[in-house]
């Protein structure tokens, strides 16, 4: 990993170019729509990342990606409100929510977190599908208008693109700041941080924050993509495909999740003509990992190097 | 106004979803305890002895007979995950509580696959109809409730009065204290999960007549059962009894009153307590 400088920058400069000009090479519009649920998952696999660093596991991340999502389109369908500023209301409601939902969560310990998000996830989900005057209930919200800008995937790829970046490269700052160390110390000895003046609590809230507000602008971007939204897109099974992401990439580095929802998002494409088995495949893929691969596929490079 | 009749119909209903509730939640809170592992595959195990049973009344096979194969299957069920899955991941518990996870989409699929996509039923093993004022009950959810009242008497018994109770007790209490009083972890850690997929499947079959069976019906019990222990206290005996007693009483309650909102405010309510009270109604070391 010891790369010189001048050679990483050409490196993502060269990436750069092929992920900006991907839709023009692959000009099938069933692969526009997967490259931009790629880089959609990948945001909701970062945001997981954020928070698995400090040793937390979310199980709620289909429902604040719901969250973002469900809020565009009502703003969307009911009260005509421009795509955009509809957008970031809904990843700060996410965020607002995240909030609220730390400050009364996040003193737990691991599992009771787990617990937590689980549980608050099928309840979300329940009020989706419950709150049918707003929501549209078990058939949700149809025929959103997308924005002129951005009515073909093609072209929602390079918003999806740009918040991936945008995402990304808040991590790799975060990490690479004066808080990069803390975080790690706050995983391996929480004593110490705190014998330091530093509050866990207050790093955990900043990374549970920006992980759901993510999260949230991820989901009012596939809200003009599928153009509908209906509860059973956000149920636990798509909080489980975000962690499978995850853990399949590894998280020794923020690389990881992005690897892993590529790889695993494009053999699911693949997988169409047997959809029933996907669960089966990404269960299998996610055991095995976890068995075998403790540190996900970064895991088998670091080894490969040593 | 709330009158007597809806109450009585309430109270029944209740005591159906609690039963229900409580027979996996009991194998989920055992299995936590000893392993440590949220055994999110329990759901679907719980559907394995549903199926089981559909195919070993194919075959005309007895039902004493049946019972007794989907007690041993459960039981070799749960030696195969202890040993594959769960004991290579016993250091992390998020990894043994996703993997198991992973394991229960893998069996549903399996299943779904396995018995194809119609549903399907098998008949009653009790036949008659209860009545008491305007709340019928038929004889096989009574055989469900009574054989949870009489599986879960035997529990505690079991777990507070004999020595492999008590070597269950002391080794979810401590378990390197434990191997020094000379219980051998590994044993008691098969034992627990081979019974506790035993009770699952057996609870499976006894309650498969009940409604439709399909691969799915065990994990959506599972998220009830799970919302039971979490309430409750997870680990704890006692704790899975309360909770599912209010899961029950709570879910019977929402579903008469406002049937659309009731799941809402089950997991609500789960929401809310765990805030309030992140160890459970009763915590894990009173167990």
């Amino acid at each position: 990993m010891m790369n010189s400088k001048p050679r990483r920058i050409v490196i993502l400069f060269g990436l750069g170019i092929v992920l900006v000009l991907l839709p023009v090479i692959i000009t099938d519009t069933r692969w526009h729509l997967t490259m931009t649920l790629i880089c959609l998952s990948a945001v909701v696999a970062l945001g997981l990342y954020l928070i698995a660093i400090l040793g937390l596991v979310s199980f709620a991340q289909a429902a604040f990606y719901g969250f973002g999502s469900y809020t565009v389109a009502i703003l969307l369908l009911k009260l005509q409100i421009p795509f955009w500023i509809a957008w970031v209301f809904g990843g700060v409601l996410s965020a607002l929510i995240a909030g609220v939902i730390g400050m009364l969560v996040l003193r737990m310990k691991g599992a009771y977190f787990f617990l937590v998000t689980l549980a608050l996830n099928q309840f979300m989900v329940w009020i989706f599908h419950s709150w049918t005057r707003v929501t549209g209930g078990y058939d949700g919200l149809r025929s959103i208008p997308p924005p002129a800008l951005l009515n073909s995937p093609g072209k929602v790829y390079y918003l999806s693109l740009g918040l991936l970046v945008i995402t990304f490269t808040y991590v790799i700052t975060i990490l690479n700041s004066r808080f990069g160390p803390v975080l790690r110390a706050t995983t391996e000895n929480e004593v110490m941080v705190q014998s330091y003046g530093i509050s866990p609590f207050r790093i955990r809230m900043t990374n549970w924050i920006a992980c759901c507000f993510f999260t949230g602008l991820a989901g009012g971007i596939s809200a003009i993509l599928i153009r509908s939204t209906f509860p059973t897109m956000f149920d636990m099974m798509v909080s489980l495909r975000y962690l499978v992401f995850l853990v399949f990439g590894g998280i020794a580095s923020p690389i990881g999740p992005v690897i892993g929802t590529a790889i695993l998002s494009v053999l699911s494409e693949f997988l169409t003509p047997i959809k029933e088995f996907e669960p089966l495949v990404f269960g299998s893929v996610l055991v095995l990992t976890l068995i075998f691969l403790p540190g996900g596929l970064l895991g088998l490079f670091r080894k490969k190097e040593a | 106004m709330i009158s007597v009749d809806v109450l009585a119909t309430i109270f029944v209903n209740g005591l159906i979803i609690t039963s229900s509730t409580l027979l996996l939640a009991l194998g989920l809170s055992l299995i936590f305890g000893v392993l440590g592992v949220v055994n999110l595959s329990h759901g679907a195990l719980f559907t394995c002895g549903a199926f089981l049973y559909f195919l070993l009344f194919r075959l005309g096979i007895p039902f004493i007979i049946a019972l007794v194969l989907t007690l041993l299957t459960g039981f070799l069920i749960g030696l195969i995950l202890e040993k594959a899955v769960f004991h290579p991941l016993r250091n992390d518990l998020l990894a043994g509580v996703i993997a198991a996870f992973g394991l229960s989409f893998m069996i549903e699929v399996l299943l779904g696959a396995g018995f194809g996509k119609e549903i399907k039923s098998v008949p009653q093993m009790v036949k008659g109809v209860f009545h008491l004022g305007v709340v019928s009950i038929d004889a096989q959810r009574l055989l469900v409730l009574g054989g949870t009242a009489i599986l879960t008497t035997a529990l505690i018994i079991f777990i507070h009065h004999s020595r492999i109770g008590r070597a269950i007790r002391a080794i979810a209490q401590n378990d390197e204290l434990s191997l020094l009083m000379g219980i051998n972890p590994s044993f008691i850690r098969l034992l627990t999960i081979g019974g506790g997929t035993s009770l699952a499947m057996a609870s499976g079959m006894l309650s498969s007549p009940t409604s439709y069976i399909d691969p799915y019906i065990g994990s959506e019990l599972l998220i009830q059962a799970f919302a039971g222990i979490i309430l409750g206290g997870v680990g704890s005996i006692y704790g899975a009894i309360v909770g599912s007693v209010v899961v029950g009483f709570l879910l019977a309650t929402g579903l008469f009153f406002a049937p659309t909102w009731a799941y809402a405010i089950l997991f609500g309510t789960i929401v809310l307590v765990l805030v309030i009270r992140p160890q459970g109604i009763i915590p894990f070391e009173s167990a």
